[in-house]
């Protein structure tokens, strides 16, 4: 599974659950904190599709 | 007869002129003593130190200072000279005397637009956090905190949230905190205390859902942010059924430093 991903110039490393809020976004527990991905970032859909 | 020459007597060369009275001019008086004539001479500049008194030096003028009432009474009119802590206060033991900033706590609050017709997570409010708030070697503390309201409809549950981000966008944005308000909820207020350690990281307690303003005890959680750069406090709503409405009430933070 997908465990880092970079996002204006950050690099996040995936330490937690993934969690749906809508339609459209996720939260994702990061090395960083808990970040909001939405389908505007290519992440998205790398981990709605995995 | 003809207009004399003269100002004054005896002195017929002299160029007669009206205005002040110039101390090259020049007056003659005669009188008779012992049957005869004697002339005594006055010139202008006799007569013009005569009737000043002179004139006034700085450090040579005599008398009672409060005799000059107008001047007595400007000098009373003055401030007397600041003395800290006496005559003018002191913010949190700090002078005010001197050159140079004294930082006060930062703060501001937000009202936010009504969220429907959608189901995503929607910025209600945003309250920006200018670059350079933040200093580095300087801890400080950050209250950030939200008041959601069900401004109409019933029939899901509204969530309101906090976020971080440097621009006003949900894309990335590091997530502080969420209140649920149910069905029959109208009101729910959700509050983080995020501390800046002064080095480039913030840390604040982990999110959980709150049923009032009570901070929620758990783990806590780090996320990192640039203070160099303007960052947002984004206050969102998501309501869970599209045709309710919620919004941010008030958002606001404050730094303690």
């Amino acid at each position: 599974m997908l465990n880092t991903f970079t996002y204006n110039e950050i690099e996040y490393t995936i330490t937690g659950p993934i969690e749906v809020i809508s339609d459209t976004q996720l939260h994702v527990e990061t090395d960083k904190g808990i970040i909001l991905v939405d389908d505007t970032m290519d992440i998205y859909k790398e981990l709605t599709n995995g | 007869m003809s207009t004399p020459n003269w100002w004054g007597d005896w002195r017929p060369n002299l160029t007669p002129h009206t205005g002040n009275l110039q101390p090259t001019d020049l007056i003659e008086c005669t009188s008779i003593v012992g049957g005869a004539t004697v002339n005594t001479a006055i010139t202008g500049a006799q007569i013009i130190a005569a009737a000043s008194g002179g004139s006034a030096t700085w450090g040579g003028i005599t008398g009672t200072l409060s005799a000059q009432t107008d001047l007595q009474t400007a000098l009373n009119a003055k401030q007397d000279t600041l003395v800290s802590g006496t005559n003018i206060k002191t913010v949190n033991g700090n002078s005010l005397l001197g050159s140079g900033n004294i930082s006060l706590p930062s703060n501001k609050i937000v009202t936010g637009a009504n969220v429907t017709g959608t189901t995503a997570n929607t910025i209600s409010a945003n309250a920006l956090l200018p670059a350079n708030t933040l200093q580095l070697g300087k801890p400080c503390m950050i209250h950030i905190k939200a008041r959601g309201r069900r401004v109409s409809g019933g029939s899901g549950v509204i969530s309101c949230g906090m976020y971080r981000n440097t621009s006003v966008s949900l894309s990335g944005a590091t997530f502080l905190g969420q209140i649920q308000l149910t069905t029959s909820t109208t009101l729910g207020q959700l509050e983080r205390h995020l501390f800046w350690d002064g080095a480039g990281n913030i840390s604040n307690q982990f999110a959980g859902t709150l049923v009032s303003d009570m901070i929620n005890n758990g783990t806590y959680a780090t996320s990192v942010i640039n203070p160099a750069v303007d960052n947002y406090f984004l206050y969102t709503v998501t309501c869970a059924n599209a045709g309710d409405t919620g919004q941010i009430q008030y958002g606001l933070y404050i730094i303690y430093a």
